[in-house]
């Protein structure tokens, strides 16, 4: 497709860990009893990590390696001579895609280029004997936030360098041996646990700005709230195997539009969200046919291309922080998968190892950049359309158009959290304002429809008259009133089947072709069936009123323009019923752009969607002027044709062109306004219902209504003076 | 009084003259009849002395006064006052009733209620008081005529013109029109009548033939 000009596919992985470390604490100056727990937090809440930390005794022995030896809880990893207090930090996990490097860099400007470096010799070396079958290298977000705290409490022991000679003494060690030659050692917990504690000191260690995901340096904490880099430490990548495949969070939406999170259930003590499954195997476990191992071998950075990114389509990566809704507490994704924020990408593999990882059917989406646009116009809206149509012609995508994108803010009520506002990456909020605006489109679209065949007919219906003789038309409804005014009932009837027809069949093929959805199907055959009720409860109301005039017609003279009207409603109905349908539109378009844009606008989609939409609905007002136009004129040109003869008889039993002028004149107001304000009214019920009633609104309604009024009174007047002028 | 002096009448889209030369001089209170085959210029001959034409040459003088050098408007406003035509074709106008149809002359220029009294007292003399409310739909050819000729009888004129008024009517419907204009006639009112019923036409005191080929030559005094 040559007016593509970038194709980025991007395939969702999951949720993986990376590189796994201990962290260290130095050494404290006395005997102590060191115990460290592990906490994540969404930023209200803090979740203790279940089966993470543990305890370590540090035992002075003067002139023994560091001045202590120690024992640490027995089944919490590596122990080894001399080594300070030492605590596994748990697994972190993070969303990971893959993509297109070269692509994604031209459609992002993100410097992807670390996802070539090498993988570490060392750590590839150290890794080999397990034969992973793929070695996949990762990068990763060197500025996103790890919720990880680390809770250690300090007590000096009651305890001096004697005891600890006495100690090994007592299980058989020489005094440069280590506590844990010993065969006892797994027992030496209970007997220590037994020293009176002197004093305890809780410390808390925010490890946030040390860890980063998949991989960070090694540190040591001191006492005094500093880290350093520590030499001694245990890392691996033996749980990189295994990930979190999640399901989008199940959304409970609420009247007020703000969206319900429950909590499905728990991961190490941490709330989940949204539903997880566990994939792969760790090395721990299986230690052969490991699928795949990864490394770690560089970082990006999304930091400089904020504001660019907000544009980048599924917010992949977005960091607009999500807050409370009462405080403006900056809320954070826990460090395991299923969190109910939903995340930048922290990590990124090639599209191919993507692949690998995920057998068929890698790709989830692919972002595609439409050449040679440089602003949203008719140009661009048919090359974007001329690649959609190609697409839809390989078939199997969704497509998903995103002009512009935006982070608009949604409301969620988070289960043991509160009311969250989130910054969605537009999709969702071009999705919801494109789906409202779709609504409002089909409706107009279809008012636009009816109008237009209306017309047509309206307009065929006034040829046929206009031929037949004038003379025979008035005699003829002038002999046999009842027997036409039926005829006009039922051809009114067939004129609204035959044009309903048409319009369905012009919507159905556009339907069929794809250009319009099953909604607008549906709307529009409500249209029609309320276009059948209208001329049909006219019909019956005017009758009854000109039963009551023939009545009381020897008792007083009605106005002529009245009768008239009365008289010819079967002539004028069609065009009374066009001009409701234009009022109509002009009334409840510019009232939905002035409410959408009040509540839209506001985002960069919105104004971009309404520019959009706004040449859209230019169009269409353009055209229904014309129409509405185009109606009046040769409504009442034909009409006064059609009433020549009786236009000649008032001449010649003397009235003056002026009179005839008037009444002629009093007659098209009497249905001209009435339509206009029907139209008005409609407008505004449609209007407060769909979208909200305010004053400005109804203002906004009886200012155009008062200016299509005067138009088409101005219209009107020039119409009859120059007809009245041909006859 | 009418005076017609040196009338030519051509139109626009023939090349001879429909009436060529006439001079005819009718007082008032007269009934002329005019007869002759169609197409001889009877209708025409009307539509000069109701002012309709505007290709008339020479002086239509109607009461001392020339309504051909009159402009358009003041012409239409002069007719108005002094003539009134009937036609075969009835003219009334189908969505107003019989008294409606009766007052329309007079709607644009005067008082609803005048107008009012007025037609009713012209409907009882026609005979069809008990037609007030009824459509011209819902009457007999002879009826309609009837109120045609209440509705031209409204504005008072002294003049009046009727175009074939029996043509589409039987011999009794006829005879109750030609009661009607005698009663007219006896009023003092000018009648001119164009006819091809002979018995129609004896009723008026004079009878001006119409030829095809230009009869009407030379001065004539009725
Ligand atoms: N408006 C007109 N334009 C052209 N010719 C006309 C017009 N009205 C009448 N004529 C012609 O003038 C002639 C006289 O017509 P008319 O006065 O109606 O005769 P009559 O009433 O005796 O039948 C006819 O030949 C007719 O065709
Ligand atoms: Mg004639």
């Amino acid at each position: 497709m040559s007016s593509v000009e970038i194709a980025a596919p991007i395939a969702s992985l999951g949720y993986f860990t990376g590189e796994n470390k201990t962290f260290t604490l130095a050494y404290p100056h006395t005997s102590s009893y060191i115990e460290t727990e592990f906490n994540t937090t969404d930023g209200v809440n803090e979740y203790t990590i279940r089966d993470e930390g543990g305890y370590f005794y540090v035992l002075e022995q003067e002139g023994y390696l560091e001045g202590f030896d120690f024992y640490k809880e027995p089944g919490h990893g590596y122990i080894g001579e001399g080594m300070k207090p030492e605590f596994g930090i748990p697994l972190t996990y993070h969303l990971t895609v893959g993509v297109d490097q070269e692509e994604e860099e031209k459609l992002t400007g993100i410097d992807l280029s670390a996802l070539k470096n090498p993988i570490p010799a060392q750590l590839e070396w150290s890794y080999s004997q397990y034969g992973a079958k793929r070695n996949i290298p990762i990068i990763y977000l060197s500025d996103s936030f790890v919720s990880l705290r680390a809770e250690t409490s300090l007590s000096e022991l009651d305890w001096g360098s004697e005891q600890t000679i006495q100690l090994k003494e007592e299980l058989d060690l020489q005094d440069n041996e280590a506590f844990f030659f010993s065969e006892k050692y797994e027992t030496l917990g209970d007997r220590l646990s037994k020293i009176e504690r002197l004093n305890t000191e809780g410390i808390k260690i925010f490890l946030s700005d040390q860890i980063k995901p998949f991989y960070y340096e090694p540190f040591s904490y001191n006492y005094d709230g500093t880290f350093s880099g520590e030499e001694n430490y245990s890392f691996g990548i033996s749980e990189t195997p295994i990930f979190y495949r999640t399901k989008p969070i199940d959304y409970t939406i609420r009247k007020d539009q703000t969206l319900e999170v429950k909590q499905i259930g728990q991961d190490s003590g941490v709330p989940v969200y949204r539903e997880i499954e566990k994939q792969g195997v760790s090395v721990r476990e299986k230690r052969e046919d490991i699928p795949f191992l990864l490394y770690p071998v560089g970082t990006f950075t999304t930091k400089s291309h904020q504001e660019s990114l907000a544009a980048s389509p599924l917010g992949i990566y977005q960091q607009a922080p999500t807050t409370k809704l009462d405080d403006g507490t900056t809320l954070h994704e826990t460090i395991t998968p299923g969190s109910f924020i939903s995340s930048p990408a922290h990590g990124i593999v090639s599209l191919e190892d993507a692949a690998y990882i995920k057998g068929d059917a890698p790709i989830d989406a692919i972002r595609l950049r439409v050449d040679g646009i440089n602003s949203y116009n008719e140009e661009a809206i048919r090359k974007i359309n001329d690649v959609i149509l190609d697409i839809s012609e390989i078939g199997g995508f969704d497509i998903v158009v995103v002009a512009g994108a935006s982070p608009s803010p949604v409301i969620m009520d988070v289960e043991g959290v509160g009311e969250v506002e989130q910054s969605w990456t537009s999709l969702g909020a071009a999705a919801t304002i494109s789906e409202g605006w779709n609504t409002t489109n089909l409706l107009i679209s279809s008012v636009f429809l009816m109008i237009s065949i209306v017309y047509i007919v309206n307009h065929a219906m006034f040829r046929k008259y206009t031929k037949k003789n004038e003379t025979k038309l008035l005699s003829d409804i002038g002999w046999k009133v009842r027997h036409i005014k039926q005829f006009h009932l039922i051809e009114n009837y067939l004129l609204i089947i035959f044009s309903g027809i048409l319009g369905g069949l012009i919507l159905f093929i556009l339907y069929l072709f794809n250009l319009v959805s099953s909604i607008t199907l549906v709307i529009y055959l409500i249209i029609v069936l309320l276009t059948f009720l209208i001329p049909f409860l006219i019909i019956v109301l005017v009758k009854n009123k000109l039963r009551s005039t023939n009545r009381f017609n020897g008792v007083k003279f009605k106005k002529v323009w009245l009768k008239n009207v009365l008289f010819y409603k079967k002539l004028i109905i069609l065009c009374f019923l066009q001009l409701i349908f234009v009022t109509f539109l002009f009334n409840f378009v510019p009232a939905n752009l002035f409410v959408t844009n009040q509540s839209t606008g506001d985002t960069n989609l919105g104004v971009f969607i309404n520019d959009l939409i706004l040449i859209l609905i230019l169009v269409i007002l353009v055209a229904t002027l014309y129409i509405a136009t185009t109606t009046i004129i040769d409504s009442i040109s034909s009409f006064l044709f059609i009433r020549k003869e009786e236009i000649l008889t008032l001449r010649d039993i003397g009235w003056r062109v002026k009179d005839i002028h008037n009444t002629f004149m009093k007659e098209s107001i009497a249905w001209i306004i009435p339509s206009f304000i029907i139209g008005m009214a409609i407008s505004i019920i449609i209007s407060s219902t769909v979208l909200t009633f305010t004053v400005e609104l109804v203002f906004l309604s009886i200012c155009i209504t008062l200016l299509l009024s005067i138009g088409s009174m101005i219209l009107v007047y020039n119409l009859i003076k120059r007809t009245l002028k041909k006859i | 009084m009418i005076l017609l002096k040196n009338i030519n009448v051509t139109y626009p889209s023939l090349e001879k003259p429909i009436l060529k030369n006439i001079n005819l001089h009718i007082k008032t209170g007269e009934w002329v009849s005019l007869v002759g085959p169609s197409g001889s210029g009877k209708t025409s001959f009307l539509k000069v002395i109701s002012g309709k034409l505007d290709t008339v040459e020479g002086n239509v003088i109607i009461h001392e006064t020339d309504i051909n050098g009159l402009s358009a408007h003041k012409r239409h406003e002069f007719i108005r006052r002094h003539v009134s035509t009937v036609y075969q074709q009835f003219r009334l106008l189908p969505q107003f009733s019989v008294l409606e149809n009766i007052m329309l002359p007079l709607i644009p220029h005067e008082n609803k209620k005048r107008i009012q009294s007025r037609a009713r007292e012209l409907i009882d003399e026609v005979g069809l008081t008990h037609r007030v409310t009824h459509f011209p739909h819902q009457l007999s050819g002879g009826e309609q005529q009837r109120v045609a000729f209440a509705r031209a009888l409204i504005t008072d004129p002294s003049i009046l013109l009727c175009d074939e008024p029996t043509g589409n009517l039987d011999t009794n419907n006829r005879d109750i029109i030609l009661e009607l204009l005698t009663q007219i006639h006896k009023k003092g009112k000018t009648i001119i009548l164009a006819t091809h019923d002979e018995i129609v036409a004896k009723k008026g005191k004079n009878i001006l033939t119409f030829h095809e080929e230009d009869v009407h030559k030379g001065e004539v005094v009725l």
